[in-house]
Order: structure tokens, then sequence, then C-alpha cells
């Protein structure tokens, strides 16, 4: 009896430590996605890394059932875009909110660089007028360079409703930046 | 038209490298470590909380199990139906116990016996035993025994059979059938 429970119990750890394993193989590969995610929508790395870790800690409760890794990055932008969304409405600091990213390219001199500036504070305003489902389709394709398939598997939709939310989205954008 | 087009997928083109670039935000290095050790800090209720919610959930099973097997066995036990005769009795026939008077039916009689049993189980046996024979069966049952009789002890004497006489049978002249009779 004992010798059995024992047994059990080395089993129960070994399957938590692969568990644990992972998640860690999760962790390390989603943490830039669930980062930007949120920064799309907080514009502030600070937030946007407490909402991520946020999102990872939700996740981690819950890892059991999103072992599956489609599943796993799915279910991680959504709650990360819920909870960056949250954040923000919650959030008196927005005066506080980074114009622009830290790290850009396309900044070689100091006029270049605000025009870049403007430029990219005008995007941002474009893209936060826009509705939340083309939102979204805009923020995941600009990130980490998804293509439409994958923005499909993320947002579980089939591929041509994103292409046309893309398409749509591309348009109001070019509509407000003019 | 081509030009118009190209000039389209090009702005579009140049759009979407914007995006990028204002995207292309890298978390600190600190991120992954802070997740880290947040997970680490929080209890495994993650881990637990299935195992908590799989034992909760078998033992609200296994009730629900226990009420419903146990459930037949208490409208069969006789133990439930005794008192149902017992009341259609009282109701049809005075008992011996509860000596007759007006009030015997009212229910605010404090001797008056109240069965616990629910009014499915109250009712089925009323409509399926006719009170009166229930109440002649308990009446039956109530009465003293007679003591066991020995048969074997009793002696029966033969008696003679009566003495046979022989009385005839009468007779009949057969009938004579004429031609003309039916006529």
């Amino acid at each position: 009896m004992h010798e059995y429970t024992e047994r059990l119990d080395a089993t129960a750890f070994s399957m938590e430590q692969d568990l644990q394993r992972e998640f860690e193989a999760r962790l390390i590969e989603s943490s830039t996605l669930a980062f930007r995610v949120a920064y799309s929508v907080l514009r502030n790395s600070e937030n946007a890394e407490d909402v991520a870790q946020e999102a990872f800690a939700k996740s981690y409760s819950s890892f059991r059932r999103l072992r599956d890794r489609d599943r796993f990055r799915r279910w991680l932008v959504r709650i990360t875009w819920r909870l960056a969304i949250n954040r923000l409405r919650s959030d008196r600091r927005r005066s506080l909110r980074e114009a622009v990213p830290v790290e850009t390219s396309i900044t070689p001199t100091p006029v270049q660089s605000i025009i870049a500036q403007e430029r990219a504070a005008q995007l941002w305003r474009a893209i936060d007028a826009l509705p939340d489902k083309l939102r979204i389709v805009v923020v995941l394709a600009g990130i980490e360079e998804h293509d439409i398939r994958e923005v499909a598997t993320l947002l579980r939709l089939p591929e041509g409703t994103v292409k046309s939310r893309l398409f749509l989205a591309r348009q109001r954008l070019k509509e407000l930046m003019q | 038209m081509k030009a118009d087009q190209m000039t389209s997928s090009r702005s579009d083109t140049s759009l979407d490298r914007e995006i990028e670039a204002m995207l292309a935000v890298e978390p600190s290095p600190e991120f992954v470590s802070r997740v880290r050790k947040r997970i680490a800090e929080a209890p495994l209720s993650g881990w637990t909380m299935g195992w908590t919610s799989l034992a909760a959930g078998s033992v609200v099973v296994a009730v629900v199990v226990a009420v419903v097997i146990s459930r037949p066995h208490e409208v069969v036990q006789p133990e439930a139906m005794m008192p149902v005769a017992r009341t259609s009795m009282q109701a049809d026939t005075p008992s011996d116990d509860v000596p007759a008077s007006p009030n015997l039916n009212s229910s605010k009689s404090p001797e008056r016996y109240k069965p616990e049993v629910s009014k499915a189980i109250v009712r089925e046996p009323q409509m399926l035993i006719n009170p009166k024979e229930a109440a002649a069966i308990r009446r039956f049952l109530a009465s003293p025994q007679p003591e066991r009789v020995e048969l074997s002890l009793i002696k029966i004497e033969p008696q003679p059979l009566p003495e046979f006489t022989f009385t005839p049978l009468p007779t009949f002249d057969p009938m004579v059938v004429l031609q003309g009779d039916f006529k």
C-alpha cells in the first residue's frame, strides 16, 4: 500500500513537472505576443508588462486544459486583450502614455524622428478609433509578421473573414490618416 | 486602373510596415523572470484546484447516487405501508384505542396518529386497497389468535350408514303415432 502511494505520488509529481516544463516553453514562446497585444492597447511598456504578467498567471491556473499550443495562444491573446482594455478603462494615468515605441527603425535624423513620431501618434489614434473586431485583426497582423492564417487561428475565425476585416481596417485607417 | 491598384497595394504595404514598426516593442529582459516569480509565489491553486474540484464533485455524485438508490426501498418497505392502512381504517371505522367522538376526524385531535410518509405513498395504496378490507384485515390481525388445535387427538366415531330401501321406478307405455294425427 505504502509502495503504491509512493508510486502514485511520483507519477503525480512527474506529471506536474511535465506541465511546468510545457508551461515554461509556452511562456518563452508567447511572452512577446502577450506583451505586444497589451502594448497595442495600453501604449505603455510597464502597464503592458503588468497586464501580460496577469494574463500568464491566469493561463497558468488553467493550463491543464490549455496544453494545446494553438489553444493556449488563442486564449492568451483573448485574455490579454480583455485585461488590457479593462486596464485602459480604469487607468487614470493615460496622459503618461508613451507616444511612440522606444525602438523604431525609422529614426535616422532628429527631424525625421519628429516626423515619424507625429506619424506614429496619428496612426495610433486611427487604430484606437477602429472598432474592436477590426483593431485586433490589425494588431495581430502587425505583430511578429503574422500571416492571415495565423491571425485566423488566433482569433478562431475563417481566413476569409480575417482578410475582409483586414481590408476594411486598412481602408478605415487610410481614411482616418488623410 | 493598374496604376491605382499598384499605388493602393504600395500604400497598404507601407501602412503594414508602419504598424509592424510601431508594434515592434520588446518587453524588458526581466519580464519572463518576473512572470516566473509571480507564478512561483502564487499557490499552486491551478494544479490543486483540479483535484479538489474533482474530489468535491465525486462526493456530490456519491451522495446523489446514495439518495437515488435508497429512495425505492422506502416505498417498498412494509413499515411505510402499515400506517396507510391504519389511517384508512381510522378514517372509516373508529379504532379500539381511541374512543369514538365527534372530533375523531378533525385534524386538531392531538392523539391522532400522523404517519410520516410522503403524499405519493399515502395516495397510491388508498386507490388499491379498499379501506374496509384494510380495516377488516387489521382487526383480524389484532384479534387474539386461538391456540393451536391438535387434530390427531380428535377421535371421530364411525357412524352407521342409513339403511337403503329400493323403490321401483315408474314405467310408461310406448306411444303410438297414427298417420292422420298431424293433419
